[in-house]
């Protein structure tokens, strides 16, 4: 489909559906590690481990995926045309 | 849909509304079924013959709870974005 206003759209709607997703898996993973009772509102020690679950949920994904990056331009230096040479001209 | 013909602007509107509330139920199945998961894990531990009251109360509860931690998800993950200054990166 090549109209520009649904391309568009469906660009969005998908970005908005994979946050959507990856909020409610977080939100489960955080679950188990900080909320073993449930009284008329999150507490805050609640809370504040939920956000720091959060954080270091990202740090760790940030973390894999750098070291996963590293291992593969090292590899990349290996061959000739590796884009590892390319970084430094 | 292979068709090359331009839509018109009630067309597009009804493609995109229907597509938005697509979105809307996935999300709200989304959320159902982590509600079931941890609630039921919490508050229904020895199953009866029925669902107890005091079991009903901590279902309501819970699933309040529920809500406020998605809520907490998004707030955090939203910050922390904005704080890296990159727009949906990274992910």
């Amino acid at each position: 489909m090549n109209d520009p206003q649904i391309q568009r759209f469906v660009v969005q709607t998908k970005q908005r559906a994979e946050f959507q997703t990856l909020v409610n898996s977080i939100t489960n993973d955080c679950w188990d590690k900080c909320i073993t009772y449930t009284i008329s509102s999150l507490d805050s020690k609640q809370e504040r481990c939920i956000t720091n679950c959060v954080q270091r949920f990202i740090d760790t994904s940030k973390m894999l995926t750098q070291r996963l990056s590293e291992a593969g331009s090292k590899s990349a230096q290996k061959s000739p045309q590796g884009f590892g040479s390319k970084l430094y001209n | 849909m292979s068709n090359s013909m331009p839509m018109d602007n009630a067309q597009r509107q009804q493609i995109m509304e229907q597509v938005n509330m697509q979105v809307e139920m996935a999300k709200l199945k989304q959320l159902l079924e982590g509600v079931q998961d941890k609630c039921f894990k919490m508050c229904v531990s020895k199953p009866g013959s029925s669902l107890a009251s005091s079991e009903q109360k901590c279902l309501g509860q819970c699933m309040d709870r529920y809500l406020d931690a998605v809520q907490v998800v998004e707030k955090t993950y939203i910050n922390r974005l904005q704080q890296e200054g990159g727009g949906a990166s990274g992910f």
